[in-house]
C-alpha cells in the first residue's frame, strides 16, 4: 500500500514536471495564418498582439479578429461600433497587451481602454482619456471650419503601466518621448530626443535607439549622426549609452525600423528590409530570421514577440510565425536585382524554403556596368530585371549571360500566350531567355469632354495637333481658362511629340533611322510655324505657376488606362450631374476632378495621314544569370514568377486574357459612404444656424455621390467593354529598345534637339549633325 | 581570338577581320592619327620656342614657366567646363565673331569641334614639354651661342643648327610623349561630345569605349591590340634614326 502510494506520487510528480516543461516551452512552428476568405482580399490588418495562447489582430481600424492555439484561420472577435462615421477621432489605432489583458488606444481622441467583448461588439472598459494637448494642432478645412488633429505616434509600447510614445517634432528634425499613465492619463515628457525606436528592457527601463538626422545629412560631421543604443531610465529621466546601434564600416548609416530586447539572449534584435538581425555586443549583427518579400516594420504594432525565440508579424494581411533562431533560417538563397514587382512578392511567399533577398550593391546605370559585374563574378546576382529602354538587353542575351528558361514548368505555355511583339523580346533562336515583368505604353492622351466643350475635333495626326496649336492662342479667354498641354512648356511638349511620332513612323514603316526625310522636314516646318504664336514663358514662371495645374487640360502623355476606359461613361454622367445639380451650384470642385480636368482619354496619333498606326511600349524583362549559383532554384523562382502577375498586367501582356474585374472595395466604399451620410444626419439634428446650413449642403452632396455609386459608378475596376477598347489599341505596338529609341534617348541626339528647340541650330544643321551621329552608331554596330 | 560569349568559343582571326572591315573603326583610327599629327608637332614647336624664350630671360623666367605649367596641373574636367563656356553658342568666342559680323559657330556640335579640342590639348600639355626642353637647354654651353653670334648667326640658325642637334634625344622624347599622349585624346572629346561626337573627332577610344558599353569585349581588345602594334611600329621607325638615339 505504501509502495503504491509512493508510485502514484512519483507518477503525479513526473506528470506535473512534464506538463510544466511543455507549458514553459510553448512550442511554435513556422506557419502562416490568414483572415477569413470573404475579407482577406479587402481587409487591412495593422496590429497584432498575443495573449494567453491567442492572437488578436486589428482589421480596418475597427474590427478585431482572433486566432486561438490550434486554429488555422482568424475568426471574428468584436467590432468597434463607436461614432466613427464623420469624426474618426474615436477610431482605434493600436492594440496592446500587458501579457494578461487586451488594450486599445485611439490616437486622435486620446481614449485608452481595456478591450472586452459583448455580443460581438467592443466594450470599452476602464476608459482613460490621455491628455494630448501637447500633440494636437488646429487647421482650417476646405470649408473654412476649424478642426483639430492629434499627431499619431511614430511608435509606442505599453510597459510597466505606461504607454510610451515617440512623437515627431513638427518644426524641425527629431522626435521626443512621452509616456501616459494608463490609470490616470497623465503625460510625462522626457529629455531624451531623436528617438528612432524603443522597446521594453527590464526593471522598468527602456532600450532606445537615437539618431540625429540633422547631423547625419546636413552637417560636416556625419559621424556625429550615427545611430546609438541607449539604456533609458524613465523614473530618473536619464540615459546611458550602450554603444553604436550598427557596426561601423566607415560610413554612418541611417537606422530605420523597429527593434526589441530579447531577455533570454540578452540581445537587441532589429528589423531590416526582409529579415531580423541579432545585434552582438560589438554592434556587429547576424541575420536570425528571414521574411518573405520586403518587410519593413516601422513600429512595434506590426509584430509581436513570442516565447521560445519566435515572432509573429503581419505581412500583407497574413500573419507569419517565424523562428528567430539563426540555425532555422532557410538554407537556400537567391539574390535578385531590381526585382520590385507583384510577381516577386508572390514568389517570395511561395518559396519559403529560400532566402530571397534584394541585391544591395547599388544600381547599375548601364548594361556595361551590369555586364562587367556579371562577367567578373564579383556580384552574387541570380535573377535580374532590366528595362529594355535603358539597357541593351539584347547584348545580355547574345553574350550568353541569360540562362535558358525553356525548361521551367509552364514557361513555354505562358510565353506562347503573350502578344507576339512581347514574345519576340523574350525568345532567341527558339529558346526563352526572359519573361516580361510589366509594360508601359508610350501614348498621348486627350481630354474628350474638354474637346467637346471647346468644339475642337479630336486630332488624328501631328499636323492636326499643330493646327489646334496655331489657333489656340487666338482666343485669349479660352487660353486663359484652359491649358493646351499638361506641360506648361508647350514648345517642349510639342517638339517631344514630334520626335516620338516620327520615331513611331520610322520604326513601323521599316525605314532607315535618319532625319533627312520629307516626313520629318514637313513635320518640323509645320511645328515651327505653329509655335510662332506660342508665348515665351520663363522657367521661373512655369515652375511657380500653381494655378496652371488647377485648370482643365487638353493634351497630355498619360499611358493607356484600363480603369478610365472602363468607367468613362459613368464618369461623364457624374460630371454632367454635378454641373447641373442644385446641390453643387456653389461647388465647382468637379472642375478639378480627374475626368473633367485631366487628359485621360487615349490619343493615338500618326506622324502623317499615310503613316502606319501604332506606338512604342517600354518593357521590363526578368532574366536569370547564366552563372547563378543555384540554377535549379532560380528556375523554380521563374516557375512561380509566372503565377504572380496582377490581372491588369496580364491583360496588357497576354493576347487572349480579357477577364473583367469587380472593384473589391466597392461594397466597403458604399458602407463607408452610408455611415458618413448617417453621421451627417445625426450632426444636423444637433446643429443650428450657419453650421446647420453648411452641414445640409454637405449632406446633399454626399447623397448625390452615394446615389451615383449605387447606380454602378466604380463597381467595376475594369469592364469587358473597357478591356475590349484597351486591347483594340495594343495590337500595333513595338517594343522600345536601346537601339530603336535613339531619337528620344540617345544623349547626343538629345543635346542637338535642345539646340534646335532653343533656336541655336537651324533645321538643316540639326539634320546634318544628327544623321551623322545616327550613321556612326549604325556603322559601329555592324 | 574568342567570340566573347560565356562559352568563349575560339574563332581565330575573325575578330580582327570584323574590326578592320568596320568603317567606323577606320574612321576612329584615322582621326586619332590626324589629331596626334596635328597636336604633337604643335606642342613640339610651341614648347621649343617658348623654352628658348624663357632661357633668354634667365632667372626672370620662373614665374612665366609656372604660369605655362599651371594648365597641366589643373584637372581636365575643370578646364573642360571653362572651355565649354568659352566655346558655347552664346560664349565669348561667338560674341566676338558676331561683333565682326561673322555667324556664330556651333563649336561643340559641329565639325569645328576639332578646333577647341586641339587648342585645349595644346594649352594643357605645352607646359610639361617646356619643362623638359628647359632642362635640356641648360646642357647646351653658352660659348657656342657666343661664337655663333660673333659669326653673325641669326636666332633661327642658332636654334636649328646648334640647339636642336645638341638636344635631339630630348627633343625626340618630347615629340614621342606629345605624340603618344595625343593618341590618347579622348576624355576631352567625350566630356564635350559624349559617346558619339562629330565625325571629325570620333577617335579610336570612342570606338573601344562604345564597344565596351555594349559588352563587345572582343572588339575592344582587338582594336586595342591593333592600335598598340601601330604605335610600336611607328615608334620603332622613329627610334631607328641614328640621330635620335643620341651621339656616340
Amino acid at each position: 500500500m505504501v509502495a503504491n502510494k509512493k508510485l502514484i506520487a512519483l507518477l503525479m510528480a513526473l506528470t506535473m514536471l512534464t506538463a510544466n516543461i511543455s507549458f514553459a516551452e510553448e512550442t511554435f512552428q513556422k506557419k502562416q495564418y490568414k483572415l477569413p476568405d470573404d475579407i482577406v482580399e479587402t481587409a487591412y490588418m495593422s496590429n497584432i498582439v498575443y495573449i494567453n495562447d491567442t492572437f488578436y489582430v486589428l482589421v480596418d481600424m475597427k474590427e478585431i479578429y482572433s486566432l486561438k492555439k490550434g486554429e488555422e484561420v482568424f475568426s471574428f472577435y468584436a467590432k468597434d461600433t463607436n461614432d466613427i462615421g464623420v469624426d474618426y477621432s474615436k477610431q482605434i489605432s493600436n492594440l496592446y497587451t500587458d501579457g494578461e489583458k487586451l488594450y486599445a488606444f485611439c490616437s486622435q481622441s486620446g481614449d485608452f481602454f481595456e478591450v472586452n467583448e459583448k455580443d460581438g461588439e467592443v466594450v470599452r472598459n476602464n476608459l482613460v482619456k490621455f491628455n494630448l494637448e501637447n500633440h494636437t494642432e488646429t487647421y482650417e478645412d476646405g470649408s473654412g471650419k476649424e478642426r483639430s488633429y492629434s499627431r499619431v505616434p511614430n511608435d509606442s509600447v505599453l510597459y510597466n503601466g505606461k504607454l510610451y510614445a515617440i512623437y515627431q517634432n513638427m518644426n524641425n528634425f527629431g522626435t521626443s518621448l512621452s509616456s501616459f499613465d494608463i490609470a490616470t492619463g497623465e503625460e510625462t515628457t522626457y529629455s531624451v530626443t531623436n528617438i528612432k525606436a524603443l522597446a521594453p528592457y527590464k526593471d522598468g527601463k527602456l532600450i532606445l535607439v537615437t539618431q540625429d538626422e540633422e547631423k547625419l545629412y546636413n552637417s560636416d560631421k556625419p559621424e556625429e549622426g550615427i545611430a546609438k543604443l541607449l539604456l533609458f531610465d524613465p523614473a530618473a529621466d536619464t540615459a546611458e549609452e550602450i554603444g553604436p546601434m550598427l557596426a561601423d564600416d566607415g560610413e554612418p548609416k541611417y537606422f530605420y525600423g523597429s527593434m526589441f530586447y530579447d531577455e533570454n539572449r540578452d540581445a537587441v534584435l532589429y528589423f531590416t528590409d526582409n529579415g531580423l538581425m541579432l545585434r552582438h555586443e560589438d554592434a556587429s549583427a547576424e541575420k536570425c530570421a528571414h521574411f518573405p518579400s520586403s518587410f519593413l516594420s516601422g513600429n512595434s504594432s506590426g509584430y509581436t514577440v513570442l516565447p521560445g525565440n519566435y515572432i509573429a508579424l503581419i505581412i500583407q494581411n497574413t500573419v507569419y510565425v517565424e523562428s528567430t533562431d539563426p540555425s532555422s533560417m532557410p538554407k537556400k538563397s537567391l539574390v535578385v536585382y531590381n526585382g520590385y514587382s507583384s510577381n516577386h512578392d508572390y514568389v517570395a511567399k511561395q518559396m519559403l524554403d529560400t532566402q530571397i533577398t534584394m541585391y544591395e550593391g547599388g544600381w547599375f546605370s548601364s548594361a556595361q556596368e551590369l555586364g562587367q559585374a556579371l562577367v567578373s563574378g564579383t556580384n552574387n546576382i541570380d535573377v535580374f530585371a532590366l528595362s529594355g529602354n535603358y539597357m541593351d538587353t539584347n547584348s545580355i542575351i547574345n553574350k550568353g549571360y541569360a540562362l535558358d528558361l525553356s525548361a521551367a514548368k509552364g514557361v513555354s505555355e505562358f510565353v506562347d500566350s503573350l502578344y507576339p511583339y512581347i514574345k519576340d523580346a523574350c525568345v532567341k533562336d527558339g529558346k526563352i531567355y526572359a519573361l516580361p515583368v510589366y509594360l508601359y505604353h508610350h501614348t498621348y492622351s486627350q481630354n474628350d469632354m474638354l474637346l467637346e466643350e471647346l468644339n475642337i475635333s479630336s486630332p488624328k495626326t501631328f499636323g492636326d495637333v499643330c493646327d489646334i496649336l496655331s489657333a489656340w492662342y487666338s482666343d485669349d479667354e479660352r487660353a486663359a481658362e484652359n491649358n493646351l498641354t499638361e506641360d506648361p512648356n508647350v514648345k517642349y511638349f510639342m517638339w517631344d511629340m514630334l520626335f516620338n511620332l516620327y520615331a513611331n513612323h520610322v520604326y513601323l514603316s521599316g525605314e532607315e533611322m535618319r532625319f533627312d526625310t520629307s516626313v520629318f522636314r514637313s513635320m518640323a516646318d509645320k511645328l515651327i510655324k505653329a509655335l510662332e504664336n506660342v508665348p515665351d514663358i520663363s522657367d521661373s514662371e512655369m515652375q511657380y505657376d500653381e494655378e496652371y495645374y488647377q485648370k482643365p487640360t487638353l493634351f497630355g502623355m498619360q499611358s493607356l488606362d484600363l480603369y478610365q476606359m472602363s468607367n468613362e461613361a459613368e464618369s461623364r454622367r457624374r460630371i454632367e450631374l454635378l454641373k447641373n445639380h442644385p446641390a453643387f451650384a456653389e461647388d465647382e470642385s468637379y472642375k478639378s476632378r480627374d475626368s473633367y480636368a485631366y487628359p485621360f482619354n487615349p490619343m493615338v496619333l500618326k506622324a502623317t495621314e499615310t503613316s502606319p498606326e501604332g506606338f512604342s511600349a517600354e518593357l521590363t524583362l526578368v532574366f536569370v544569370n547564366s552563372k547563378t549559383h543555384d540554377p535549379e532554384n532560380a528556375l523554380k523562382y521563374i516557375e512561380n514568377f509566372i503565377h504572380g502577375y496582377q490581372d491588369e498586367t496580364k491583360i496588357s501582356l497576354c493576347k487572349d486574357y480579357a477577364e473583367p474585374k469587380l472593384n473589391q472595395y466597392y461594397e466597403k466604399g458604399m458602407e463607408s459612404q452610408k455611415a458618413h451620410i448617417d453621421a451627417l444626419k445625426k450632426e444636423i439634428e444637433e446643429a443650428e444656424g450657419a453650421e446647420k446650413t453648411e452641414l445640409e449642403k454637405d449632406l446633399a452632396r454626399a447623397e448625390v455621390g452615394y446615389q451615383l455609386d449605387l447606380e454602378g459608378l466604380g463597381k467595376y475596376q475594369y469592364t469587358q467593354e473597357g478591356i475590349e477598347e484597351y486591347k483594340s489599341y495594343i495590337n500595333n505596338v513595338y517594343i522600345s529598345t536601346y537601339d530603336n529609341s535613339l531619337f528620344s534617348r540617345q544623349e547626343q541626339i538629345l543635346t542637338l534637339r535642345q539646340r534646335l528647340i532653343e533656336g541655336q541650330m537651324d533645321l538643316d544643321s540639326f539634320i546634318k549633325e544628327a544623321d551623322s551621329k545616327l550613321k556612326l552608331i549604325k556603322l559601329e554596330n555592324q | 581570338m574568342t567570340d566573347g560569349s560565356v562559352d568563349n568559343n575560339f574563332v581565330g582571326i575573325q575578330n580582327y577581320q570584323k574590326v578592320w572591315e568596320n568603317e567606323v573603326f577606320r574612321l576612329g583610327l584615322r582621326n586619332s592619327l590626324e589629331l596626334s599629327l596635328i597636336c604633337a608637332p604643335l606642342i613640339f614647336v610651341l614648347s621649343f620656342v617658348l623654352a628658348l624664350m624663357l632661357r633668354s630671360l634667365g632667372r626672370a623666367s620662373l614665374p612665366f614657366r609656372n604660369i605655362l605649367l599651371m594648365p597641366y596641373l589643373v584637372p581636365t574636367a575643370a578646364l573642360l567646363i571653362v572651355w565649354m563656356l568659352i566655346f558655347d553658342y552664346g560664349g565669348p568666342i561667338n560674341r566676338i565673331l558676331a561683333l565682326f559680323g561673322v555667324d556664330r559657330v556651333l563649336w561643340l556640335e559641329s565639325e569645328y569641334l576639332r578646333v577647341p579640342v586641339v587648342l585645349l590639348y595644346v594649352w594643357k600639355n605645352v607646359g610639361f614639354s617646356i619643362v623638359i626642353f628647359s632642362a635640356a637647354l641648360e646642357s647646351v654651353p653658352d660659348e657656342l651661342y657666343e661664337f655663333a653670334r660673333l659669326e653673325g648667326a641669326s636666332a633661327y640658325k642658332m636654334a636649328t643648327k646648334i640647339t636642336l642637334p645638341l638636344i635631339l634625344p630630348t627633343a625626340f622624347l618630347v615629340f614621342v610623349l606629345a605624340w603618344v599622349n595625343a593618341f590618347k585624346i579622348f576624355k576631352e572629346v567625350y566630356f564635350i561630345g559624349g559617346a558619339y561626337p562629330n565625325e571629325s573627332v570620333y577617335t579610336l577610344q570612342h570606338f573601344m569605349n562604345n564597344k565596351f558599353s555594349k559588352l563587345d569585349y572582343q572588339d575592344v581588345t582587338t582594336a586595342a591590340y591593333s592600335f598598340a602594334v601601330i604605335v610600336l611600329v611607328l615608334f620603332g621607325v622613329l627610334y631607328a634614326q641614328k640621330g635620335v638615339r643620341g651621339h656616340d
